[in-house]
């Protein structure tokens, strides 16, 4: 411990310091004991900067400041804005939150946000229309417990057009749900889950049981199976490879990773450092470096896919539709989607959205490619039925931190 | 008469500087977020602060001495003043333990001479252990806990050893 300065019993000798400065011995005495000081120094200035770049980077306030207050501030809104504080907790890919939200008398109009898309990453907006159903089925499930009937009109102005959902809503008696009492406590689990606990059948058939009139012809479909899950797995692995070698689709993928907490807070998207699925401390090194590389967050990301997600995933989800091509099929899928994700949420089962096979699969159309994962999704859905979005489920180990929010003044439009 | 006990010659006696400090420090704080009313209190406080310190000039080399005496008791001052910072910045329990903590360390450092050092290592480690422990996670506060333990430490001893070379002197120099 004594560190800095001389040890006890040594005060004789100090006072010769004082009266024989000039003294050989008292003069290297003296040189040990400032070099200790100014290490001792250099120690704390060094701690204090570390100290400083803690509280810069939001080390010790994980979940907090206004970029996550829409999680606990959204019951505070009034009327019909408490209906778009539930929507805006949806899930959507790389948490661009493509929504824009019009209050009328007695409805709301949701469109697509077209600017916050995530390019090459899905290159046919598939995952945009996906998180938008996401976030319609939150508004719905708000609806019903708040004394509203909604009535909703799926694409009004045509498939094309950016109107995605005109919500009419009457009033009625509240119908609070289970699931719309997990709307705030769904968040996406990239930790690695409880090895080899499985669902239980009663579970998959629950959430498989989810679909109703609202999301169509919408179905899930398990993949929980040991050869399956180990099929899946290993698909998952190679697309995340074929993405990582795709330089645009790694670059739009490496945009919306945030790894500064004021753009956190300035700008309220994207996938966090905190939402990575890393442990405390390694979460807590990562903000104190300096930012990761493009490189280095993809290769983290696939050794994150190939050691934690496919290893410990108990099973996969594949929601599926008749034609993913169609805007509406994907609202309904992403409503379906939603409603699993809150489902497992309250029960007390993890689950990660992975897509990296449609994003492939999307990509090689796009490029003209041999449809080297198209095929496979092919080949793994029953006939009839394509493949729309994909998921890991299985018992957390950790509880996920929340994601940021944009606030609801943000996406309303007038 | 026997001279105080706490006055080695060569060294001023600390408290030489508290009443310049006295003046600095609020003044400084007049000038933050307190508001423009405050600004000519701190204008005065900061001045007589200044003025003070000019007089100072004569005792520069009695400054150093007391500075370099006292540096460890400096490094763990700041260090104890980062904690309060970054508890201030955490949320919850670990945020109240991290300003408490803060705090009891500097009052262990202002009852420095009073305390043996056992007991005085013994409450550093119980003003800066819980909030470390707490967010041993974040890396930094672990790592500023450690040092100040060590560097308070380091402080205790030799605020003792100084206090035991005190009374040698006053022994010496009453006969
Ligand atoms: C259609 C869709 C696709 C997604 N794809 C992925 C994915 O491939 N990998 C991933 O880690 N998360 C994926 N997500 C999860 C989002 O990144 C996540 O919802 C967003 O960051 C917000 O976080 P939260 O769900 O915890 O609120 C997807 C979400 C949606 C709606």
């Amino acid at each position: 411990m004594d560190l800095l300065e001389k040890s006890p019993g040594r005060h004789v000798d100090d006072q010769r310091e004082v009266a024989e400065p000039r003294d050989s011995r008292v003069t290297r005495r003296t040189l040990l004991r400032r070099a200790g000081l100014g290490i001792g120094t250099v120690l704390v200035a060094g701690s204090g900067a570390l100290g400083y770049r803690a509280y810069d980077q939001g080390v010790l306030q994980v979940g907090d400041g206004p970029a996550y207050a829409p999680w606990s501030s959204w019951r505070e809104q009034n009327g019909l804005l408490r209906l778009v504080g539930a929507a805006i907790l949806a899930p959507s890919p790389h948490n661009a939150q493509p929504w824009l939200f019009e209050i009328g008398s007695g409805r709301i109009d949701l469109y697509a946000d077209r600017a916050r898309w995530t390019g090459a990453t899905d290159p046919f907006r598939r995952e945009q229309y996906v998180g938008l159903g996401a976030a319609l089925e939150n508004l719905v499930l708000a609806a019903k417990a708040n004394g509203y009937a909604p009535q909703v009109t799926l694409l009004p102005d045509g498939s094309g057009s950016s109107h995605v959902a005109r919500i009419e809503l009457a009033r009625s008696s509240p119908q609070a749900s289970a699931l719309y009492a997990q709307i705030p406590n769904r968040h996406t689990n990239r930790y690695a889950y409880v090895q080899g606990k499985r669902a239980p059948t009663a579970a998959l058939d629950a959430m498989a049981g989810l679909n109703n009139s609202a999301t169509g012809d919408a179905r899930l479909f398990w993949f929980a199976g040991a050869a399956q899950r180990s099929l899946i797995g290993d698909l998952l692995i190679e697309a995340t490879e074929a993405l990582m070698a795709d330089p645009d689709q790694s670059a739009s993928d490496y945009a919306w990773f945030r790894q500064n907490w004021d753009e956190i807070q300035r700008q309220r998207d994207g996938i966090t450092i905190d939402a990575a699925g890393l442990s405390d401390l390694v979460a807590a090194l990562a903000k104190l470096l300096p930012a990761q590389s493009q490189t280095a967050t993809d290769n983290a990301w696939l050794a994150a896919t190939r050691n934690t997600h496919t290893k410990t995933a108990a099973g996969y989800g594949i929601v599926a539709v008749r034609d993913a091509d169609h805007n509406l099929q994907r609202l309904q899928g992403g409503r379906l989607l939603e409603r699993i994700h809150l489902w497992a949420s309250g029960n007390g089962i993890a689950l990660h959205h992975m897509n990296q096979l449609t994003e492939r699969a999307d990509r090689e159309i796009q490029l003209g490619l041999a449809h080297r994962f198209g095929d496979q999704l092919t080949e793994l859905m029953p006939s009839g039925w394509q493949a729309l979005s994909t998921f890991r489920i299985g018992y957390p180990t950790h509880t996920p931190h929340k994601s940021p929010r944009r606030s609801v003044a943000a996406v309303i439009v007038t | 008469m026997p001279r105080s006990p706490c006055v080695v010659p060569g060294h001023p006696h600390p408290r030489a500087f508290q009443p310049k400090v006295g003046l600095f420090a609020p003044g400084a704080i007049c000038f933050t977020t307190a508001g423009p009313l405050w600004y000519l209190p701190g204008a005065i406080l900061v001045g007589s602060g200044v003025a003070a310190l000019t007089d100072l000039r004569s005792e520069t080399s009695t400054l150093r001495a007391t500075i370099d005496r006292n540096w460890t008791s400096i490094l763990t001052a700041v260090l104890a003043l980062f904690y309060v910072f970054l508890g201030a910045t955490a949320l919850g329990l670990a945020g109240v333990l991290g300003i408490l903590g803060g705090l009891a360390v500097l009052a262990v450092l202002a009852f420095r001479t009073r305390l043996a050092p056992a007991l005085g290592l013994a409450l550093l480690a119980v003003a800066t252990v819980p909030f470390a422990l707490l967010v041993w996670w974040s890396f930094a506060v672990p790592l500023i806990g450690i040092l100040l333990i060590a560097t308070g430490w380091t402080a205790l001893r030799s605020s003792a050893q100084h206090t035991g070379k005190r009374s040698t002197g006053v022994v010496a120099r009453s006969d």
